[in-house]
């Protein structure tokens, strides 16, 4: 049985591996596709709006509806012409393998989504990652954001508070120097790089609590230093499950109608699967994809 | 200890891949069964719930179970197109492809479980609400439907792990008789199968509270809906990286 | 030989951490998106303040999520690689 995709399946596609010929071409006709269709539709922009224009209108105003709630009026604004590229984009990206290959007499690879390939959803999210990050600097500064990573903090206004800060940060430093031990004790049989690279980790995380001390007690908060990895890490998962989420779910609806097309010789509930996993499921996830995007930097903005 | 580590490749693994396969096959089917099983029963238990309080809506609310249960049932199929697949293919027959092909049965045996309860819950708070309040059907059954297409996808990254699985040797991967490979697989499998319970029936149960919450104010469906999406999606982040997980062990090992 | 029975258990214990530990978070984070559906239909103007809340929370339910994956990865390449 055949259903291994015609462009080989090449996962981060580093140079000297090849490239998915599919992807490229098909990324470039979506993004000549959205730019042909801005110029139209704006060209003859009319105070009662014809049927394209009052699509579009509509589409652009859900998501400044979104945005300008979740972000607030100045940010949402400037967020709505890349919110609604970003799903236009990843709307087309992922349905356009429903188009059967009339052009495979020119050479065309096929229409292959570009998003089930995951270099596509992998680039998409990093540049979402990055939009995220920047503007929560922007919105908050960059003590503000990263001040984030070592939330929840201790307030220390009040008395009690004083006490449990004091006492945390003293057990926080004693635990620091205990696992400091334990880490170069424990990997003493690694190579030498490992154990420097180790090392200097630890160094720079013990630094970096003994500046802390220093700067809650101007800042009259303790800030929570052993959720600081863990909220790396968390950021780091974000950006991890966002673009395998679409990828996952594009690639497993393209698998799933060729297995059980393959499996059924065709008859009858093809083009009802095509429709249902790559039409439905791919709008549901381009929409997704979208989403969290607002999601992700509202919650950043708003620590 | 370690002699038979090393006789590997001198046993006859004909025999044990026939059988491993049809174990593969059972566990897919098997345990892929119990998720649809619940979650269909839960749709028509809270659909004849609604039946009885409004006896008047019974052609709507059957329509609506009808649908919700047709959804619900799409991880069982999963599971038996994948129990065919593991049947009938013919691998070359050695150690990896044995672990390969018990994973790929458990990682979709296991990996429909969620998926089935979770669409069978959104269908029935889906039918609950319908019957508390029939003039939402049109909102309810699209925030209904749009909830489990997304608690679908952790059936569908299992899937998707079960077919590179099965069909690997395809890419001329698992053909010989190391151990840790095969293990690998095996792992990968696990990973997905077990990964994908929860944020299935998590995001199943986001879809409910969506149904049941756009029943009781429709006019905020669309917000409804959206905070739905968001939440469900987050919600599947654990077993996105079960699946990413996966495959590091399929592809990076 | 005994090196090669490591590196497999480590690989199994890096599958069973990540598909086991997947579970709990799961469950709960959907609790929290479902709570938040209702919250919404309840006070429809406070959806963004809700959806925010909703987030922080999974956020925090997620790490036990995220411990499970960072033991997987370092089973992986530390113990399996």
């Amino acid at each position: 049985m055949d259903i291994l995709p015609d462009a080989p399946v090449v996962i981060w596609g580093l140079p000297g591996e090849g490239f998915n010929v599919a992807t490229l071409y098909n990324s470039w006709l979506v993004m000549v596709m959205l730019v042909v269709a801005g110029v139209v539709v704006t060209r003859r922009l009319q105070r009662v709006p014809g049927r394209l224009q009052m699509t579009f209108e509509l589409l652009v105003e859900f998501f400044d509806d979104v945005c300008t709630a979740s972000l607030g009026e100045e940010l949402g604004k400037k967020f709505v012409p890349f919110i609604v590229t970003l799903f236009l984009f990843t709307l087309l990206t992922s349905i356009i393998t429903v188009v059967p290959n009339f052009l495979a007499w020119a050479g065309w690879p096929g229409f292959d989504s570009p998003t089930q390939d995951l270099n596509t959803t992998l680039s998409l999210a990093i540049i979402v990652f990055f939009i995220v990050h920047i503007s929560a600097i922007r919105a908050n500064g960059l003590r503000g954001w990263l001040w984030g990573f070592y939330e929840p903090d201790f307030p220390m206004q009040h008395w009690a508070g004083k006490v449990v800060g004091a006492l945390f940060l003293a057990a926080l430093i004693w635990l620091s120097y205990f696992f400091a031990a334990g880490y170069v004790g424990g990997f003493a049989g690694m190579d030498a790089g490992t154990r420097v690279a180790l090392g200097a980790l630890l160094g720079l995380f013990l630094a970096n609590n003994v500046l802390l001390v220093i700067y809650s007690i101007q800042l009259k908060r303790v800030p929570n230093v052993p959720m600081a990895p863990l909220n790396v890490v968390g950021e780091l998962g974000k950006a991890i499950s966002h673009p395998f989420r679409l990828f996952g779910n594009i690639f497993g609806g393209f698998v799933i109608v060729i297995v059980i097309s393959e499996l059924i010789l065709y008859i009858g509930l093809p083009p009802f699967l095509d429709l249902f996993f790559n039409l439905f499921i791919a709008l549901v996830h381009a929409f997704v994809f979208t989403m969290l995007a607002i999601a992700y930097t509202a919650v950043q903005v708003h620590d | 200890m370690g002699a038979w580590l090393e006789n590997l490749a001198e046993i006859d693994w004909e025999p044990v891949m026939t059988a491993g396969r049809y174990v593969a096959g059972g566990l897919a089917m098997g345990l892929g069964a119990i998720g649809s099983g619940v979650g269909e029963g839960h749709n028509a238990g809270e659909a004849v719930d609604g039946i009885s309080r409004q006896p008047a809506v019974s052609g709507d609310l059957t329509r609506t179970m009808l649908v919700g249960q047709a959804v619900a049932e799409t991880s069982g199929i999963f599971a038996l197109v994948i129990a065919f697949l593991l049947m009938f293919t013919e691998p070359v027959p050695c150690m990896e492809a044995l672990g390969a092909y018990l994973g790929g049965g458990l990682a979709m045996g296991l990996g429909a479980i969620g998926s089935g309860i979770g669409t069978g819950v959104a269908g029935a708070q889906a039918a609950g609400s319908i019957s508390r309040n029939p003039r939402t059907r049109g909102n309810v059954t699209i925030t209904m439907l749009l909830g489990q297409a997304l608690a679908t996808s952790p059936a569908v990254f299992a899937l998707l792990i079960a077919v590179i699985l099965i069909f690997a040797q395809g890419f001329e991967m698992y053909t010989g008789n190391d151990l840790v490979l095969a293990v690998s697989a095996l792992a990968a499998g696990l990973c997905i199968g077990a990964g994908a319970i929860g944020p299935g029936i998590g995001s199943g149960i986001a879809a409910g509270g969506a149904c049941d919450a756009a029943g009781r104010r429709p006019e905020a469906s669309t917000s409804i809906t959206r905070t739905m999406l968001v939440g469900g999606a987050v919600s599947q982040s654990t077993g996105i990286y079960a699946f990413v997980i996966a495959f590091i062990l399929i592809f990076f090992i | 030989m005994e090196e090669t029975i490591i590196r497999a258990a480590a690989l199994l214990g890096a599958g069973l951490a990540m598909g086991f530990g997947a579970i709990g978070p799961g469950v709960g984070e959907g609790y929290a998106a479902g709570k938040a559906c209702e919250g919404v239909a309840k006070r429809p103007e406070e959806a963004p303040l809700l959806t925010r809340t909703m987030l922080i929370g999974q956020a925090v339910s997620e790490s036990t999520g995220i411990y499970s994956l960072v033991i997987a990865l370092l089973l992986i390449f530390l113990f399996g690689g």
